[in-house]
């Protein structure tokens, strides 16, 4: 099929768009949350797996491999200055818009996660791409640092601040010790 | 005596029932189109891209001037506050011309003439800002960089649509010169931030 693909029979390329898009989408909204954004990352991302097809060598799986073009277009997104300035207006911003991935809504997820889901859209992009990164797609800190061009503290930093997001997500202010004595 | 705002690696603060739950997700999305929307998308996106081009070949003509003429403005003027300095003004001509910023423009000039990953390769080794920043010149840097983006999507929609050779060459070429453009802007731009 990949070499029907590669001939550009629309067949088989139909055939692996079908077979790589639903991985390849929900890797890339997770990674990036707002959906318009993430709509746009995935029509390049497709795209660019169909142009680069024939320098696919097949040393690792064709999906492992549109995953990487996947995280590295999202990552370029989120690493441009624009992005960076937005990024700092979120970061400044106490409440975090939420954008919903429409496919939840007509599929019908468990409930359990769509409460991941919430509680991921409420991080940072650049917090919920660490945390992406590093708990679900098994990058290392180092990784992380240089895909963003930072440190491997700020991958540490990013990851812990996403984790305690998470947590007070999960574990709201109720177990909390009260300030006056009862 | 040291205190906890001292620290400054975070402690480990992972929870695994949440790594947990992040890795319970359904790892598919239904996506947003299929695949005869990719293909018209991509197709229209080479026609818009296509139609653009002409009136950006105009700006890219009037970019690449303004941005050349601003080069040799910032190098002039660079050139002129280091002959100026009294350090540099004194030291023998041999020695500048050996280690100081002839030699080096030599070498990035000479990089900029040759193929375009040596230039790139040189781009990628600096920082994203130098240390002073000119407002003039990251316009036109920035001017420059969405230019190269802009030709890198319309090299990716024309390789995408089979576009003839010669398409892909013109476009190949305006990229080069786009990159040469960056290149003496950014060359101009680190030598202005020399102390």
């Amino acid at each position: 099929m990949l070499c029907r693909a590669r001939r550009g029979e629309e067949a088989a390329q139909s055939a692996l768009y079908r077979a790589l898009a639903p991985a390849t989408f929900a890797l890339v909204q997770r990674l990036v949350g707002v959906r318009a954004t993430a709509e746009d990352l995935f029509q390049e991302t497709m795209l660019s797996m169909f142009v680069e097809l024939d320098s696919f060598r097949g040393e690792a799986p064709l999906g492992a491999w549109v995953r990487r073009i996947a995280v590295s277009k999202c990552l370029m997104y989120l690493r441009s200055p624009w992005q960076r300035a937005r990024l700092e207006w979120y970061a400044d911003a106490e409440d975090v818009e939420i954008d919903w991935p429409a496919s939840l809504a007509t599929h019908g997820p468990a409930p359990e996660s769509l409460d991941v889901e919430r509680a991921l859209a409420s991080l940072s992009p650049t917090a919920r791409a660490v945390v992406w990164l590093f708990e679900v797609e098994g990058y290392s800190h180092e990784e992380i640092a240089r895909a963003f061009g930072r440190t491997v503290s700020f991958s540490k930093s990013q990851l812990a601040r996403a984790h305690r997001r998470l947590r007070e997500w999960y574990e709201p202010s109720t177990d909390r010790q009260p300030c006056t004595p009862t | 005596m040291h205190s906890d705002l001292e620290h400054d690696e975070p402690e480990d603060p992972r929870d695994p029932a949440i790594a947990a739950r992040l890795r319970r997700l359904p790892s598919e999305l239904s996506p947003p189109f299929d695949f005869p929307e990719l293909q018209r998308r991509a197709r229209a996106q080479g026609r818009s891209l296509r139609a653009q081009r002409l009136e950006r070949y105009a700006w890219m003509r009037r970019g690449l001037a303004a941005a050349a003429s601003f080069a040799l403005l910032v190098l002039a003027a660079a050139l002129w506050v280091r002959e100026r300095t009294p350090d540099h003004a004194a030291a023998p001509r041999g020695s500048v011309a050996a280690s100081g910023p002839t030699a080096h423009a030599a070498t990035v000039e000479a990089r900029a003439r040759d193929a375009g990953d040596d230039s790139e390769r040189w781009l990628a080794s600096l920082p994203a800002a130098p240390a002073i920043v000119h407002v003039d010149t990251r316009l036109a840097v920035t001017d420059l960089e969405d230019r190269i983006a802009s030709v890198d999507d319309l090299l990716t929609a024309a390789r995408f649509e089979r576009t003839l050779g010669s398409h892909l060459q013109t476009l190949q070429r305006e990229r080069a010169q786009l990159v040469d453009s960056l290149v003496q802007v950014r060359y101009a731009e680190t030598l202005a931030a020399q102390p």
